[in-house]
């Protein structure tokens, strides 16, 4: 088991917004989690980083509770993630953001992974001088992704990877998700394109208002009734 | 590469003449007065230039280095380097102190609490008569001796704050171009992200107040034993406000924009002179007239000119847009 979220709720100030989600990622697998707007899909991948912190329930990570650690520590035990929105340093070049996201690691791991990196986005290597603001949306992605995978994480939180992205951009982000996973690397996705994610997700679930309300496998929630009205717009 | 050396060569033999080609005493105090407000403007740009964490209380670090360096010389009788190097380290640990509780604040509110701890140390200064001598200040200052060599005239105190002023730039150059220096753009530019990654980033924002606590300090103890009287006006809150000038007005996050703004606003006033009254408000105006239109500081006016150059000797050699960060 890589991660157990287990009837964690969580709440901004006074308003409640994680009711008892229970969730599971097993090694290996890409987990996704859907939702409209506003049903705590960031919130869920907040408190599992440290973010945010819960009012009940625990969080487990390889066997050991990390609910309510500091981010710098949750880092280090080998989650990492890349925030929603295309985050990255605007001011930095495109190395400098990698070498940003390689802080856990020695010199000689950072020059292997900044390959690794380069391997999955070729793009990258070609812009590795240039300031990350004057990329495009879909290479700032690809540095976002690029920069969470630098710390050689075994779980890489993905948060709305697809969002505001031309859609061959989506095809090359998606086709790194799984070339990501296949070197080893336990993926939970967060997106609001349904479609897409559940296509290449093993297991998913659907979450509403803040309590999951749906679970299974990709392709069975893709054909399932409910989820095809609600978020396939089918 | 040798194209940029050739003009240091020329600036490093007018700064180490300087003392011989000015012969005024008055001209020699303010090109000291320059130098201590180089060191300072670098150590502060350090926290507020190059993390973006706005202090306005950093005049009470000098401050405290001026006492440090001006009661162990004279109470407890150390020899004159000792202090000096005290007068570095007790302000860096006061602003570890510092740090541990601003750090959770940012912008105005980190400001204001800033202020709030310079205005303690102020009134520390002024109220503990039995170690400070309060408003009368302490008089008599020994000049700095180094073992046989008594720094007597404005010459030998000019060549001392010059090696100060050099080791706070280069030691500032150090860090920011270190990796050190990557995170601290990373914080200004994306905290969120910087958090996202895993750094303790309250680490690195120690690291840039206690650097920048370190150089104010050693300002402060060559100051008093330059003046030879120190007094709570050291604490003054004038010190900050000059200091934030020179460096927003110098180019915030850039080694050279301090240093310029430094010497510029140290001049300023003394250029200004014949307008008595008005020279604060010709002050302010060239001011707001940088901010408008110079938002990089007058170090992004000094680049435009030297592009501007390189372009009409090579008029084929156009800028290309953001190679400024390649070089």
């Amino acid at each position: 088991m890589m991660l157990e979220m287990d009837k964690v709720c969580a709440a901004y100030g006074p308003s409640q917004v994680l009711h008892e989600v229970s969730l599971k990622i097993h090694d290996q697998e890409i987990v996704t989690i859907i939702g409209s707007n506003g049903a705590g899909k960031s919130t869920i991948l907040k408190t599992i980083c440290g973010w945010l912190g819960t009012t009940s329930g625990q969080i487990q990570f390889a066997g050991e509770r990390i609910d309510n650690n500091e981010t710098k520590d949750i880092v280090r035990k080998g989650i990492s993630i890349s925030p929603e929105g295309r985050r990255v340093f605007p001011k930095l070049t495109v190395l400098e953001n990698l070498e940003m996201g390689a802080y856990v690691c020695t010199k000689r791991e950072f020059e292997e992974e900044v390959e690794r990196v380069y391997q999955i986005f070729p793009k990258l290597k070609e812009r590795t001088k240039q300031l990350a603001s004057s990329l495009s949306g879909g290479e700032q992605q690809m540095l976002a992704i690029g920069r969470a995978v630098m710390s050689k994480p075994k779980l890489l939180l993905l948060d709305e990877p697809s969002l505001g992205l031309a859609p061959v951009m989506i095809d090359t982000v998606l086709e790194a998700i799984k070339i990501i996973k296949e070197s080893g690397v336990t993926i939970c996705l967060v997106e609001q394109n349904a479609q897409l994610a559940l296509e290449i997700a093993d297991r998913g679930y659907v979450l509403e208002t803040g309590k999951i309300v749906l679970e299974g496998m990709g392709r069975e929630l893709l054909r399932n009734e409910k989820v095809k009205n609600a978020y396939l717009g089918l | 590469m040798r194209k940029k050396w050739t003009w240091i060569v020329p600036l490093t033999l007018l700064i180490l003449m300087l003392p011989l080609l000015i012969e005024s005493s008055y001209f020699m105090h303010i090109t000291i007065l320059a130098m201590i407000y180089i060191i300072l403007a670098t150590s502060l740009n350090l926290l507020s230039g190059y993390t973006g964490l706005l202090s306005l209380g950093h005049h009470a670090f000098y401050g405290i280095g001026a006492y440090t360096a001006a009661l162990s010389v004279m109470r407890l009788g150390l020899p004159f380097l000792l202090a000096l190097l005290l007068s570095g380290i007790l302000p860096m640990i006061l602003s570890y102190l510092v740090g541990k509780i601003t750090f959770r604040l940012r912008s105005s509110f980190f400001a204001i609490s800033t202020i709030a701890f310079a205005e303690i140390t102020r009134l520390v200064s002024i109220n503990w008569v039995e170690l400070t001598e309060g408003p009368m200040g302490l008089p008599n200052i020994p000049a700095a001796s180094i073992g046989p060599l008594v720094l007597n005239s404005y010459n030998k105190q000019y060549y001392l704050v010059l090696i100060l002023a050099v080791s706070s730039i280069f030691l500032s150059y150090r860090i920011v171009n270190s990796h050190i220096g990557r995170v601290f753009k990373g914080i200004k530019d994306a905290e969120y992200v910087a958090i996202s990654t895993g750094v303790n980033i309250d680490r690195y924002l120690m690291i840039a107040i206690m650097a920048g606590a370190f150089m104010a300090g050693i300002a402060g103890g060559f100051y008093g034993q330059y003046m030879k009287f120190i007094s709570p006006d050291v604490f003054y809150f004038q010190m900050t406000v000059n200091m934030v000038v020179m460096v927003i007005a110098g180019g915030l996050g850039t080694i050279g924009g301090p240093v310029v703004g430094a010497i510029i606003f140290t001049l300023a006033p003394e250029v200004l002179r014949f307008s008595e009254g008005y020279s604060f408000i010709l002050y302010g105006i060239a001011l707001i007239l940088i901010i408008l239109f110079l938002p990089g500081g007058l170090w992004s006016l000094l680049k435009k000119v030297k592009n501007l150059f390189k372009n009409s000797v090579y008029p084929n050699n156009s800028e290309i847009e953001g190679s400024d960060n390649l070089k």
